[in-house]
């Protein structure tokens, strides 16, 4: 081999290791896979490190797979892609469960059942709980390693590769922990890279969680589904500047009798839902705490005001004894009085969950061969407006079939690991632009431009829309991608050079957002977590459709597509 | 409260630097500051190429932790001082600045995995019952921070010696897989490999550990574990076997007869030297006679104690 790059061959190749990828590559790897994954940040890293507690699957008693279907799609305001519904539901027990047998210990009963909670949203006790989620991100990579899966730390990927045909079949990649250029090519490619936290000025995800992956797809042509459905939690870290944003939840986490005050104490939530007040959904709670806080009735560091006084101490989530974690957060940066219900806290909502992504199929195929998706990089399993720990279960229930599926399509075709002399144009010419980076051609620095994206998102493109901001924001984002190509400031150094590794980031967040700010151009409705006021109502006979975002030719495609709605029709579910 | 912050870090760049050498520097104090958030600002507002790591913002990753002013800390949660000294933490291979070595996921999250005496290990775990499992999460929850590592004595003394010891973080590791695994032994041996009794009850580790979890409690139990299953080596055993029959019939240990329970009382000859070295240098103990209970400092202290507790 004549490359000038290190090149590395697998059967598959995971791209991202929270829990949808680890599971992928346990789940291939113990049926003889070769396989090998490729982590950004460490592991455990990523969103499912940092994630709630509890995950939700159909195990009690009195418990269906049905009723859970009907609580995802009705929290979901329809737009969920039923097939995908329907394959999550009837799976999420036996792959949740399977956790237990690989190591982590959930909350029993004395007698020896689960101990389940009711996460908000849900009809029944089906919330399993108990570990610590960078745990089970641990669990499963120990599992993982056993069973002979290669995970990589601190690779920062940088595109992905396409044999003659179109298909997926590798990619390249800066260990920056030595500043050296990878390639990795595979006969499958799984894309788990999760969130997009980052794209946002205030959001509950790690650093890792800036996009890549919806990048990388958009570069072979996938397609994208419902990219305007951001979800943001109503109650974040306010101060201090490091954790701002990392979630404190939503109001039942602290008991029955929460209550949401702005800066002049006034009750404010029951102007925006005279029924349920706090206890809304998680969009109408945000969307309300960002609007106090813009009109001006915001608290000293830009949040509302927590009053947990009417609680019960026994009663919430955020106790000693149950997310010991979290309650002694809230102790070190609030102070134990806050942590204690003895005095309000301040709150601000904040960037959490992308609902849509990459299109997949049940079997997790994307539209692109070769490549496939699980996990948050993917869409749409939760339509409008995802339900408290459904992720959690996606991601076991997903990377799962992922693992299995990348083994049918080795097995199934003929598809062999591709000479990387075959793709000698693409390495050399990304190795070019990544090192091009180094030669120091701009005047900014990627983490200021990243600020810039994050400061355009939050205002055009967040909780609150409106279509001209969007246009605005979007206008912005493309400006911003040509200062860009003239060059950024990058340190130079090889060792854990971040400055680099945002430099190689900041063109792919511009990309996703690019798209995230079209497609919710493109919606002209308000439904679930996305809110425009220049259509605030739902519009049931134009957008029951999923927007469909792709590049085709250098320019971006937007269009709509009709809702799965296969398994119980909306006649049905309208009923409930 | 002073409106900046003076920061002495230890800057490190192997290609360049043959030694670390302190820069200081001032940042504008906010609200709530933890250590993690001047690092953030220095990186982008100063020194691009500041070496430190940061993932989860939350005590999960285990990436951020490093000396501050002296204590190994998590930087994610740490409040800051008004003058603070940076270093990486002690005791590890630095990489860069205040970046040490991590090892390889697979070294530092499943060592065992691949080694022969796993082949044809069941998957099988047991399900733990209601009251196992705090103490199985107790163990298993540990984040790879490195910090107990890092202030181990019995580690940093036997890193490069024939016994190697294989530290808190990977015995408490352990200690969670024996507690879970269907069948045990191979993780057993591999402890035994580790040599957890060179461990010496310090208690540091759990003293620093972050998420207070309790290396050293998990290591004596890992040591227990091997003496019931005989899996030590004789001297250990027999330590192990002198020091319950002492406390058992004197309620203290009798160190002589310790010596001569391990080695026998012709292989205790082999250690006067050492023993007449020690005399030299005032090391050794005032040869002592007689039960200690019957020492007037012991009394007092026993009277001591009979007097707070009838008041």
């Amino acid at each position: 081999m004549r490359l000038d790059a290190a090149c590395i061959s697998s059967d598959i190749l995971v791209i991202g290791a929270g829990g949808a990828g680890l599971r992928a590559a346990l789940e291939a790897s113990r049926r003889g896979a070769r396989v090998i994954v490729l982590s950004k940040g460490p592991v455990p890293g990523g969103a499912t490190s940092v994630s709630g507690g509890v995950i939700q699957a159909a195990v009690g008693s009195g418990d269906s797979p049905e009723q859970h279907f009907r609580d995802t799609v009705l929290g979901g305001r329809f737009l969920n892609n039923q097939r995908l519904v329907n394959t999550f539901v009837r799976n999420a027990p036996q792959k949740v469960l399977d956790l237990e047998r690989y190591g982590c210990a959930f909350d029993r009963k004395k007698d020896g059942s689960l101990d389940l909670r009711m996460p908000s949203g849900a009809t029944r006790n089906r919330g399993i709980e108990g570990e610590v989620n960078s745990n089970i991100q641990k669990i499963l990579a120990q599992r993982a390693l056993e069973s002979g899966a290669r995970i990589h730390e601190f690779m920062m990927v940088t595109r992905l590769l396409q044999d003659s045909k179109g298909a997926v079949c590798g990619a390249t990649a800066i260990d920056f922990s030595c500043g050296a250029f990878l390639v990795f090519v595979a006969r499958v490619v799984i894309l788990t890279t999760g969130a997009v936290g980052r794209l946002y000025k205030v959001t509950a995800c790690p650093r890792s969680s800036t996009g890549d992956g919806i990048a990388l797809a958009r570069q072979v042509g996938a397609r994208f589904v419902n990219l305007e459905m951001m979800q943001f939690i109503p109650l974040a870290y306010a101060y201090p500047e490091f954790i701002k944003g990392f979630t404190l939840g939503e109001a039942p986490n602290y008991g029955h009798h929460t209550r949401l005050l702005n800066s002049k104490g006034e009750r404010f939530m029951p102007k925006y839902d005279a029924k349920r007040a706090e206890y809304s959904t998680r969009d109408v709670v945000a969307r309300a705490n960002y609007i106090e806080v813009q009109e001006g009735r915001g608290t000293p560091h830009g949040g509302v005001w927590v009053d947990t006084s009417q609680n019960d101490r026994k009663d919430g989530l955020y106790q000693p004894h149950k997310l010991a974690d979290r309650y002694q957060m809230i102790v070190d940066f609030y102070g134990a009085k806050k942590a204690n219900f003895e005095e309000p806290f301040e709150a601000t909502p904040s960037a959490l969950f992308l609902i849509g992504g990459v299109e997949i199929d049940p079997s997790c195929r994307t539209n692109v061969p070769g490549l496939l998706g699980a996990g948050e990089v993917t869409a749409n399993l939760h339509g409008a407006n995802r339900l408290g720990a459904n992720a959690l279960a996606e991601i076991q229930v997903f990377g799962s079939i992922a693992g299995v599926q990348a083994l049918e399509e080795i097995q199934g075709s003929q598809r062999q690991v591709p000479e990387p002399d075959s793709l000698r144009g693409q390495i050399d010419a990304e190795k070019a632009a990544v090192f091009g980076l180094l030669q120091n051609t701009g005047k900014k620095r990627a983490c200021h431009f990243k600020r810039e994206i994050q400061r355009i998102m939050w205002d055009g493109v967040g909780v609150v829309r409106e279509g001209k901001n969007l246009g605005n924001a979007l206008a912005e984002l493309r400006q911003l991608r040509d200062v860009i190509r003239g060059g950024m400031t990058v340190a130079k150094q090889s060792l854990y050079n971040y400055d680099w590794v945002e430099a190689l980031e900041v063109p792919k967040m511009i990309d996703v957002a690019e798209m995230m700010a079209a497609s919710a151009l493109s919606r002209t409705e308000s439904r679930g977590a996305h809110y425009r006021t220049d259509f605030p109502k739902e519009d049931d006979e134009h957008w029951l459709r999923e927007t469909v975002v792709q590049e085709i030719g250098g320019k971006l495609s937007i269009s709509s597509q009709p809702v799965n709605m296969s398994v119980v029709p909306l006649m049905e579910l309208q009923a409930v | 409260m002073p409106e900046t912050i003076t920061v002495t870090i230890d800057r490190f760049d192997p290609q360049v630097d043959k030694t670390p050498h302190p820069a200081t520097f001032r940042v504008p104090r906010q609200d709530g500051m933890v250590v993690a958030d001047v690092l953030q600002y220095l990186y982008e507002n100063d020194t691009p190429d500041l070496g430190f790591l940061w993932e989860c913002r939350t005590r999960r990753c285990g990436t951020c932790a490093m000396r501050v002013n002296g204590r190994p800390v998590l930087t994610c949660s740490e409040p800051v001082a008004d003058e603070m000294r940076l270093e990486p933490l002690e005791g590890l291979p630095v990489i860069r600045d205040l970046i040490v070595d991590r090892q390889e996921l697979q070294r530092r999250l499943a060592p065992w995995a691949g080694e022969a005496h796993q082949q044809g290990v069941r998957e099988t775990r047991i399900l733990l019952q209601q009251g196992e499992i705090a103490h199985y999460r107790a163990l298993s929850e540990c984040i790879d921070c490195f910090i107990c590592d890092s202030v181990c004595p019995a580690l940093a003394e036997n890193s490069s010696s024939a016994s190697q010891f294989a530290g808190p973080r990977r015995l408490i590791r352990l200690e969670a897989q024996v507690q879970r695994r269907a069948e045990p032994l191979p993780w057993l041996v591999y402890a035994a490999q580790g040599n957890p009794s060179l461990c010496t009850r310090c208690f540091a580790c759990t003293q620093v550990c972050p998420r207070d979890l309790r290396p050293a409690e998990a290591i004596g139990s890992l040591t227990k574990r091997l003496y019931e299953r005989q899996e030590l080596d004789a001297h250990k055993a027999s330590h192990i076997r002198s020091f319950i029959h002492s406390i058992r019939s004197g309620a203290w240990l009798d160190e002589f007869r310790l010596l001569v329970d391990i080695y026998g009382v012709f292989g205790v000859v082999k250690f006067v030297p050492q023993a007449l070295r020690m005399l030299v240098h005032g090391k050794l103990p005032r040869p002592h006679f007689g039960h200690p209970a019957q020492t007037k400092d012991i009394q007092a202290v026993l009277r001591g104690l009979e007097n707070t507790r009838s008041s």
